[in-house]
């Protein structure tokens, strides 16, 4: 029969990040623990959480099924003086069982002093008794930190700490404060003390009092809250579940309030608005059923009984007087053109040692014309939106809301009349992985001009990453260049960039030995996170090249082949490879072909059609298989007839050199 | 009658002083030097260094050139005050206390929206950083409350926890005004005299002013004279540390610290040396901090024979004297 054990922790208010992943470590630090004593057959155990308070619940056994043991001390000879136990060994037998213990205790066993102990068998109890502490201070939080005088570290400073067995308070200290089995509800509205007896009567009359400790619970009714709050006003919500998620751990009793801005600050670019209420202020914005963002959004608090309107009001002040700032500094910015704003860019250091903001801008706009037929842009509006493309980075806008560089600058560039505006905005794009890529062709060649200019003037100055080092974010860029080339139109006039090496030529951006390695190594990063077989990745890469989309088309189709048919091009060429690899010459001469099998291969591998694209190689390779595989049912390669042996090995030969350019085929491995 | 906090920006400062004076903190008065923030005070970067237990209290104008608006902007001041509460080890019930500040200045909480939101605090020039949050009223950022980690580069052995209120922004929404310089100040009343005594906005206390400084901060300040005078201070700072007097050498890292602020205002450094500045002013407080923790440990009596303004008490001689 097992019994319920419950903790409840209670602090200051735990950041929101914090607390999925210190719940998960509770529940760990529980299991490790309770080991055999955890019943979960009983039922699972239940984490709760709050801002203020971290609760976990689970069956336990109420005592420790006890086991004897033989332990063994020091070697017979040492023990014994004489016929007697000597005193290291009656030493022995106190420290294993106590003060009590005599020479009758001991025996020998193997050639050793033995004892036999009881193991286990304690209560329950006793174990959490003097388990809890490590367990509440082993709860893991991305930063932790010590408070008052005490030498213990915790997300906050620790407050109380609830532990009940079977509803009884199990006696015990953490980080000085002596257990307790009451608590307490929402700090303001209920904040008297109760007491607890088991979590289901915890649960219940938290929410009595209006605690929602149920993370699930209370994420539904939030959810409710903000869909009725927007229903009421005749609006709608667009669903974020990050912000969801991060709003249900930063209140314990939920409530909403809609507050409203001022109408005219919705002159104000939608982003600048949208960012600053969700991300500044973790409010939920309110469009119009059309989709146009209103001047209303909605507030979660902590205080369900608060004064709505006084609430609402407060929240609108903080929001006005940012945006009265933001229209401030966007009717300031207006007031100049755009290329005035970029002639101050000269001013300001881009990396140390590698130039200004002027000369970075004319860099990437230098490589982007150049790339531009590759993306298929108009070469006219590129050199124009150049002129402009850091521009932004001296308005004030982006001084105050540097997350809106590029919004801004395309807003600015728009009501300027530039052609492809969007363009000066998409050269951002993608900001991390995963990330939206850019739709205009203009703003692709951007993109790739902004990452290549970047990497190779990094790389030729010696600043590439180095550990978890990375300031200029090289990484990310050659993740996004990746990304990029891989988005590059395949079909119509662009020409294929091929190889790195072709497409920073180009660009005339120098590319060297180590960038080459270092963009393959992304790629190799890429594809694997895509879910490709390490195998089929790392032998496509070995055949060697660094075309982008070529090497990332071979090894989609081959991981797209059927499963079955996969295994066999696995096994038939790494068979292939590993028979043809040491032999030189991939020469066979045709009177030394015997039999059917045999001919038919020749037959076959010279149609093997001259192209080198990945589609038709795929293609070759998978109708070469069967003909490969009857060889091998049929012919001994390895015969002893040294001449037909060498020219069988010439024909493997051949194929390992047709498909040299498609994959090392000795690097596939099995299922 | 006096005004209450809702009324007046004094009987904010008043009320704030008076509640923390009466949980036994030491109302101190302002630093007599420019600083960025009232953290750069000596009873909280300095007494922050020390196990010793401590309390206190103080209103600090905070300078910040770069903030400067010519008195044209409603929400930004190169010179405002700050409310700063220090207290060591902090107590268990400092929300508590915290919340009661708010109530003593006149605010319902039960009608208001309170919430603690994460914010760790760094700064990088004193080698300081702690955890903590801002606490939001309504959603707008009231106060900074941090629990110290780290000073002077230092672990430190006891936490303190620190309070810092923007006071300009809690009186505007106390009195409900939108732009600084309206703030009432002190309301029209009589003198026990007899005599009227005329309303006094925040703008007739501090608008000259901040288009003044703004003028001198953005456009006039001689920078090579601020580069020279960085120098000279960071190199007075070293020196007085060498002769190991903290307190002094303190005062240099200040000027040093203001200096770099006005630099910046003036646009006289890039953001790669940005940098260096920050840490040649963090190199000199960690110094300043590591001589300061030696002195504390030392006896009043001991600090005199250091200084040589005592004897040091004569040393029996074994085997005792003919």
């Amino acid at each position: 029969m097992s019994v319920e054990l419950f903790i409840e922790v209670r602090c200051e208010e735990i950041p929101a990040r914090f607390v999925a992943p210190a719940l998960e470590g509770f529940a760990a630090g529980l299991r490790k623990l309770l080991g055999g004593l955890l019943v979960e057959a009983d039922g699972p155990v239940q984490v709760y959480a709050t801002p203020r308070r971290l609760a976990i619940a689970a069956h336990v056994l109420a005592a420790r099924p006890s086991v004897q043991k033989i332990v063994t001390g020091m070697p017979i000879a040492q023990a014994r003086v004489g016929d007697a136990w000597g005193p290291g060994a009656l030493a022995f037998a106190r420290k294993r069982l106590g003060p009590d213990a005599g020479p009758e205790a001991l025996f020998e066993h193997n050639g050793f002093a033995a004892v036999r102990a009881t193991e286990g068998g304690g209560s329950t109890e006793k174990l959490i008794a003097e388990g809890l502490e490590a367990l509440v201070l082993g709860i893991p939080f991305k930063k932790s930190m010590h408070w008052g005088d005490r030498p213990e570290r915790f997300a906050r400073p620790l407050h109380a700490v609830l532990c009940l067995l079977d509803g009884k308070r199990v006696v015990t200290t953490v980080a000085g404060l002596t257990t307790t089995d009451l608590t307490v509800g929402h700090w303001l509205l209920s904040p008297e003390t109760f007491p607890v007896e088991t979590s289901a009567r915890w649960l219940a009359d938290l929410r009595q009092r209006g605690v929602y400790t149920d993370r699930a619970e209370r994420h539904t009714r939030v959810a409710a809250m903000l869909a009725e709050a927007a229903r009421a006003d005749g609006l709608t919500l667009v669903p974020d579940a990050q912000l969801l998620e991060e709003v249900v751990n930063l209140v314990e009793s939920p409530g909403v309030v809609v507050g409203r801005f001022p109408q005219e600050l919705l002159q104000l670019p939608p982003r600048l608005l949208i960012e600053s209420m969700k991300v500044n202020q973790r409010y939920f914005p309110l469009f119009s059923v059309a989709g146009e963002l209103s001047n209303r959004f909605v507030v979660v608090t902590n205080n369900p009984k608060g004064d709505p309107a006084l609430i609402a009001d407060g929240n609108a002040r903080v929001l006005s007087a940012r945006f009265h700032d933001a229209k401030f500094f966007y009717a300031e910015d207006k007031k100049r053109p755009l290329r005035e704003h970029a002639n101050k860019l000269g001013g300001t250091v881009w990396i140390r040692g590698l130039g200004n903001l002027a000369e970075r801008q004319a860099e990437i706009t230098a490589a982007a014309v150049r790339l531009g037929a590759l993306t298929d842009a108009d070469l006219t509006s590129l050199r124009l939106l150049g002129g402009v493309l850091k521009a932004d980075l001296a308005t004030l806008m982006v001084g105050e809301f540097p997350e809106l560089q590029g919004h801004v600058g395309r807003l600015l560039a728009e009501s300027e009349g530039y052609a492809h505006a969007i363009a000066i905005e998409e050269a951002w794009l993608p900001r991390h992985s995963g990330d939206g890529l850019p739709t205009s062709p203009e703003g692709l060649a951007f993109a790739l001009a902004e990452r290549m200019t970047l990497l190779s003037r990094c790389f030729i100055a010696e600043m590439e990453p180095k550990g978890s080092a990375d300031p200029q974010g090289l990484r990310r860029a050659a993740v996004g260049l990746i990304a990029l080339v891989l988005a590059l139109p395949t079909s119509g006039d662009a020409a294929s960039p091929g190889s790195l090496g072709a497409l920073f030529a180009l660009a005339g951006v120098p590319l060297t030995a180590a960038l080459t390695e270092f963009l393959v190594a992304r790629l190799r990063a890429t594809l694997l996170a895509e879910g490709h077989p390490v195998d089929l990745v790392d032998a496509v890469l070995a055949a060697g090249g660094s075309d982008v989309p070529s090497i990332a088309a071979r090894v989609r189709g081959l991981a797209a082949l059927p499963k079955e048919e996969l295994a066999a091009v696995r096994t038939t060429f790494r068979r292939v490879a590993g028979l043809g690899k040491d032999h030189t010459s991939a020469v066979y001469a045709l009177d030394l072909l015997q039999g059917e099998a045999e001919y038919q291969l020749h037959v076959a591998v010279k149609a093997l059609p001259a192209v080198a694209d990945p589609a038709s190689l795929l293609a070759a390779l998978r109708s070469l298989r069967p003909v490969v595989d009857r060889f091998f049912d049929e012919v001994l390669v390895m015969c002893d007839d040294l001449p037909l042996r060498g020219n069988r090995l010439g024909l493997l030969r051949t194929i390992l050199d047709r498909f040299g350019g498609f994959a090392d085929f000795s690097r596939l491995g099995g299922e | 009658m006096e005004p209450t906090p809702r009324e007046s920006f004094q009987s904010l400062l008043l009320a704030l002083q008076r509640y923390w004076g009466g949980l036994g903190c030491v109302i101190l008065q302002p630093y007599d030097m420019p600083m960025g923030a009232g953290t750069f005070h000596p009873a909280t970067f300095l007494r922050a260094l020390s196990p010793k237990p401590w309390r206190a209290a103080y209103i600090q104008p905070s300078r910040r050139p770069t903030d400067g608006r010519y008195g044209e902007n409603p929400n930004r001041l190169g010179h405002y005050y700050q409310f700063q509460m220090i207290w060591k080890p902090s107590p268990p019930n400092i929300q508590q206390l915290y919340l009661g500040s708010l109530e003593a200045i006149g605010l319902d909480l039960r009608a208001h929206d309170v919430r603690f939101v994460e914010d760790d605090w760094e700064s990088p020039t004193l080698g300081a950083s702690g955890l903590g949050w801002e606490v939001w009223f309504d959603g707008m950022e009231v106060t900074q409350f941090t629990y110290f980690q780290q000073c002077g580069g230092v672990e430190l052995a006891s936490t303190p926890v620190e309070l810092t209120y923007g006071l300009e922004r809690l009186a505007m929404y106390l009195q409900g005004v939108d732009n600084v310089y309206d703030l009432c100040w002190v309301p029209e009343g009589i003198n026990p005299d007899g005599t009227v005594r005329p309303r006094v906005s925040y703008g007739d206390v501090f608008e000259w002013n901040e288009l003044e400084q703004a003028q001198d901060n953005f456009e006039n300040a001689d920078v090579a004279e601020m580069l020279r005078g960085f120098d000279v201070w960071e190199a007075q700072a070293r020196d007085l540390v060498g002769r190991r007097l903290p307190l002094p050498a303190y005062d240099c890292v200040m000027m040093c610290s203001h200096t770099f602020n006005m630099l910046q205002a003036r646009g006289a450094i890039s953001v790669a040396e940005r940098a260096q500045y920050i840490k040649r002013v963090r190199d000199l407080a960690l110094d300043v901090a590591k001589e300061y923790i030696r002195k504390d440990a030392m006896t009043r009596q001991e600090r005199r024979i250091e200084a040589g303004r005592e004897q040091p008490p004569a040393v029996a001689v074994a085997g005792g004297a003919t």
